[in-house]
């Protein structure tokens, strides 16, 4: 049974799907380090992980990595909306979502989310975290 | 017609499930002993190393109130003691200023597949097995 990494290639699929369906951050699907210029709301993709597992007789592995929602609240809004609508966006977008990364089958991932909150240098700006697994197999 | 049932012999049915039941509540605090203590080491090994104040806060806290469970991470107070804002949490998800330097999320994924199968092995052993 030949196991083959899926993580990047996963990673690559998740990101072409919420650049054309989170249509809120216009494009601006972003992995670490981030431009501190970069405008809001963005999508940060990081804190991958990946297990061999098997897979119906298949090589395959369990895979994960979170996904930060990031928005500037503009006066005189106050509350949380425009974050969750992001997040509603994220999660329409992957969840049970088909992806066929390189070299792999098409799996169904899942979106849950792991937190919300202020962030502790500007007020205004608020983040989500929600996390992205999928089951993967390597293609025959 | 009327037809009676008489079942005998069910308190040693119940004597020999509560003794299981008893097993399993003594050996699986033990298991969640083990993994939690083990769950505190891997979270501090991970943690991000500036001044070792988070390695050396990480905190395991046994809560034995369910069947597996306990808690693993830091307490706002011993920040607050020590004059730091509650900064583990943002080490954990982010800042529009600092990426993610995650430690108990990828020290749970680490530990969790280990903790489910040694849980399923223990609750066969002692509850259908008796052992």
């Amino acid at each position: 049974m030949s196991v083959a990494p899926a993580i990047r290639s996963l990673r690559t699929a998740a990101i072409v799907r919420l650049k054309e369906a989170v249509t809120l951050v216009a494009g601006r699907v972003l992995t670490a380090p981030i431009d501190q210029n970069t405008p809001y709301p963005y999508l940060v993709i990081g804190s991958y992980s990946e297990r061999a597992a098997g897979h119906y007789g298949h090589g395959g592995s369990e895979n994960g990595f979170d996904i930060r929602g990031v928005v500037r609240i503009a006066p005189p809004e106050t509350g949380d909306a425009e974050l969750l609508a992001l997040y509603e966006e994220v999660y329409l977008a992957l969840h049970e979502h088909p992806l066929t990364p390189a070299g792999h089958q098409e799996t169904l991932g899942t979106i849950r989310l792991v937190a919300a909150y202020r962030d502790p240098d500007d007020a205004a700006v608020l983040h989500f975290v929600a996390r992205f697994e999928a089951l993967t197999a390597v293609a025959q | 017609m009327k037809v009676a049932y008489r079942v005998e012999g069910l308190e040693k049915v119940a004597a020999e499930l509560e003794r299981r039941f008893e097993l399993t509540r003594t050996e699986k605090a033990a298991l969640m002993d083990r993994y939690g203590m083990w769950m505190m080491e891997t979270a501090a090994e991970l943690s991000p190393f500036d001044t070792g104040f988070m390695a050396s806060h990480v905190t395991y806290v046994p809560l034995q109130k369910g069947w597996f469970d306990f808690e693993v991470g830091w307490y706002r107070k011993d920040f607050d003691l020590a004059g730091h804002p509650p900064y583990y949490f943002f080490q954990e998800f982010g800042t529009i200023h600092h990426a993610a330097q995650p430690s108990l999320g990828p020290a749970w994924r680490e530990l969790s597949p280990h903790l489910q199968r040694d849980a399923a092995a223990l609750i066969r052993r002692t509850m259908v097995e008796g052992r």
